[in-house]
């Protein structure tokens, strides 16, 4: 909604002069090494023919006329304005100091990848829902749905030159489409921590640990949250015992995510069309509905890995000291085809909220994109839900804007003296709110409050002429006058 | 990674120190926040294509246009004057021949609400530029050391310049003292009375050391001044 009165926007072009130097692109030059399903155009360097700029904005015989232009964001996508993104710096900021005790390594990549990087025909809702389009030279690119891939590009990219395990983690924005009927947002920021190069579950432990760091962190304890947790191999196992062949198993998984939202008929539809038959699809729902591990135990028999790396999570959970925040649940697998071992699930007790986060093991997916497998673990934690949460639990902090010191002329002649003064004070690295042009002293309070401000110095010419500043503390409002060298 | 949070930390730092508070925006926004008549190297350049819905978007090219538009949006609920800053990616779209990047992160710091004259505002009128060409000169301008200058006099003449006026304000823009402006301006009007009030607030600030004069930087541009119920609203652009 435009202001009252106004005449709709138009804005001052922030004109950036010659910022992009002209030297090699950072990234990497892609070859086509995504496998057998990459429609690659791509290339390695072709430039194929730009499509031409868009049209300037029909002109009108009034040059000074001015563009409506929405104030909105773009549909499903959102604003930070200073309250919004003091939140968003607060949570951030605990999922980065959360992965430093840890001892992971920070890293990033960019927004936008090529499309193939994505494309894994598994019937994921993440690929339905892919973020894509053809650039200006026509060339299949995606806004990222999720950070996983970019970063097994990294590792195969780093090939020998990084040492193993590597323990690295990202805050990155990701995109989906979808259609804005349904209210939902079409980005979000996720908090990855991943695991190369440990095939052990203790890998897995470790993750789940720095997840409950975090919670424990934000005040939201084992009664508020937990996680459900199972394997993947479970399910490997038994679609082996009933000859389903390997390259459906991802297919199979992402229809067996989806129990709780459609009805079982037509998962069980889904999964005959997938390859099984119906003796193996009623095994596997009954599989599925177990809750103990010693129930699976007795219906898996005692061999197979899926049940020793269950064994091992909980006991290792219990070294960690996080035995009360997990659960074994048989029907958690996890929407994306990759997973191949232990996959998590955050879950909110009362069963108001979707996954706050989730995870697995990956051991497969880097020669999915032409590299060598590389044992991998690691997780996905949205920003959205768990705000939802701290909101339901009375833990969302109060942030507000906080300044020391406000500094002030009293007269115009004075702008120069009162910059003088903030300047001194932030060479210290205080933090300074400086006055630009005089204003009523009431106003000046207002503002003061407004900022919370510790203290008010205020530049006057009587003072000045001596030397000095008066300095109000305003939670005690005692006021004193201070020589400018002794300011601090 | 860690050298750029080690820059970022810094540009927060200082931001923080100065009292500004942090904001930020969509990368991606609706094509039309960029596209305005005098920017046609903003267009070439820009990283634009249509969505799965056949919404013609694009990847920013620069922050301070979702500034303006958050702005506007929050109409009378921000008091005046706003300080705020943000890192955020910027792309653009450039042929891999040149080998040039498409995306780069910036850091930004706006005043809004805060009156000011642009020096090169006055400058213009005082050579009969009309209003409406303001955006187009000052692109060409912004050219003056990266093309050949008779295409600079070209452009100016097209943007209805007369040749005389061309040459005096090529001549006042090479100009790099105060003093020397201040003969041609004329002492009134107030550009020359902001520069030396700017000069005079640096040295105050303990920067003089840093800053020249120079009449050919053409820092804010094309400018179209958000035209807001009052005129208090006007960017100005650090």
């Amino acid at each position: 909604m435009l202001p009252k009165g106004s005449s709709a926007a138009l804005l001052a072009l922030h004109y950036p002069t010659s910022i992009f130097c002209p030297r090699n692109s950072p990234f990497l030059k892609l070859r086509p090494v995504f496998g057998p399903r990459a429609s690659l155009s791509t290339g390695g360097g072709r430039t194929g023919a730009l499509t031409p700029p868009p049209p300037p904005p029909p002109s009108s015989s009034s040059s000074d006329e001015v563009q409506k232009i929405d104030v909105n964001p773009p549909k499903g996508t959102r604003d930070f304005p200073p309250e919004d993104m003091r939140l968003r710096n607060w949570l951030f900021g605990h999922f980065r100091d959360v992965s430093r005790t840890f001892g992971f390594e920070e890293v990033d990549f960019p927004v936008l990848e090529s499309e193939a990087l994505f494309i894994r025909k598994a019937g994921e809702e993440i690929r339905d829902q892919l973020y894509c389009f053809e650039d200006r030279g026509n060339r299949r690119v995606a806004l990222r749905p999720e950070l996983t891939p970019s970063l097994a590009r990294l590792v195969i990219q780093k090939g020998k030159s990084v040492s193993l395990p590597l323990k690295w983690f990202a805050v990155g924005q990701c995109w989906r489409y979808e259609r804005m009927t349904r209210g939902r947002r079409r980005e979000h920021y996720q908090w990855n921590m991943d695991i190369i190069g440990v095939p052990g579950v203790v890998a897995e432990a470790e993750l789940i640990s720095s997840i409950v760091t975090f919670f424990k962190k934000v005040g939201i304890t084992s009664s508020d949250v937990g996680f459900k947790v199972s394997s993947r191999k479970v399910l490997q196992e038994l679609l082996r015992s009933y000859s389903v062949p390997e390259n459906s198993f991802g297919r199979v998984c992402v229809i067996i995510d989806k129990i709780e939202k459609i009805p079982v008929d037509v998962i069980k539809k889904d999964l005959m069309t997938a390859g099984m038959s119906d003796l193996a699809v009623e095994e596997l729902l009954q599989v599925l509905a177990i809750k103990s591990l010693d129930k699976l135990e007795e219906v898996l028999g005692g061999k197979g890995d899926a049940i020793t790396d269950l064994k091992q999570l909980f006991f290792l959970a219990e070294k960690f000291g996080y035995s009360d925040w997990i659960e074994f649940d048989a029907s958690i697998v996890r929407g994306l085809a990759y997973y191949t071992g232990i996959v998590f699930e955050g879950f909110d007790r009362e069963g108001k909220l979707r996954a706050i986060c989730g995870g697995g093991r990956y051991d497969k997916l880097l020669s999915t994109f032409g590299g060598e497998d590389l044992p991998a673990c690691g997780f996905g934690f949205g920003d959205a839900v768990i705000v939802e949460l701290l909101k339901e639990k009375g833990r969302l902090p109060e942030l507000n804007h906080q300044v020391v010191s406000m500094v002030c002329a009293l007269d115009s002649d004075l702008q120069g003296a009162a910059a003088a003064v903030a300047t001194k004070l932030r060479e210290k690295g205080e933090s300074v709110e400086l006055i630009l042009g005089v204003k009523p002293l009431k106003w000046v309070f207002k503002r003061a409050a407004r900022i919370n401000a510790e203290r008010l110095i205020l530049v006057g010419p009587d003072e000045w002429q001596k030397g000095t500043v008066s300095v109000k503390n305003l939670s005690s409002e005692e006021q004193y006058e201070v020589k400018l060298e002794e300011l601090e | 990674m860690r050298l750029r949070n080690w820059l970022f930390d810094h540009f927060r730092d200082v931001s923080r120190t100065f009292g500004f508070e942090e904001v930020d925006f969509p990368v991606l926004e609706s094509e039309a926040l960029f596209i305005r008549k005098a920017g046609e190297e903003i267009r070439d350049k820009l990283y634009c294509f249509e969505d799965r819905g056949n919404r013609r978007v694009a990847l920013r090219p620069e922050l301070t246009a979702s500034l303006a538009r958050l702005v506007i949006q929050k109409g009378k609920s921000v008091s005046l004057p706003l300080k705020w800053f943000a890192v955020g990616q910027c792309w653009r779209y450039e042929r891999m021949t040149r080998g040039w990047r498409r995306e780069h992160y910036q850091w930004n710091m706006d005043i809004i609400g805060v009156p000011g004259v642009a020096v090169l505002q006055e400058l213009l009128r005082s050579y009969s530029v009309p209003e409406n060409s303001f955006g187009r000169v000052c692109v060409i301008i912004d050219k003056i050391e990266k093309i050949p200058v008779d295409a600079i006099k070209k452009g100016l003449m097209s943007a209805g310049i007369s040749d005389f006026a061309v040459e005096e304000l090529l001549q006042a823009l090479s100009i790099k003292s105060l003093d020397k402006l201040e003969e041609v301006l004329g002492g009134e009007g107030d550009a020359i009375t902001d520069l030396k009030q700017l000069s005079s607030l640096a040295e105050k600030f303990g920067y003089s050391g840093w800053i020249e004069f120079d009449a050919s930087i053409v820092r804010v541009l094309p400018m179209t001044l958000a035209l807001c119920s009052r005129s208090e609203l006007c960017c100005l652009n650090a």
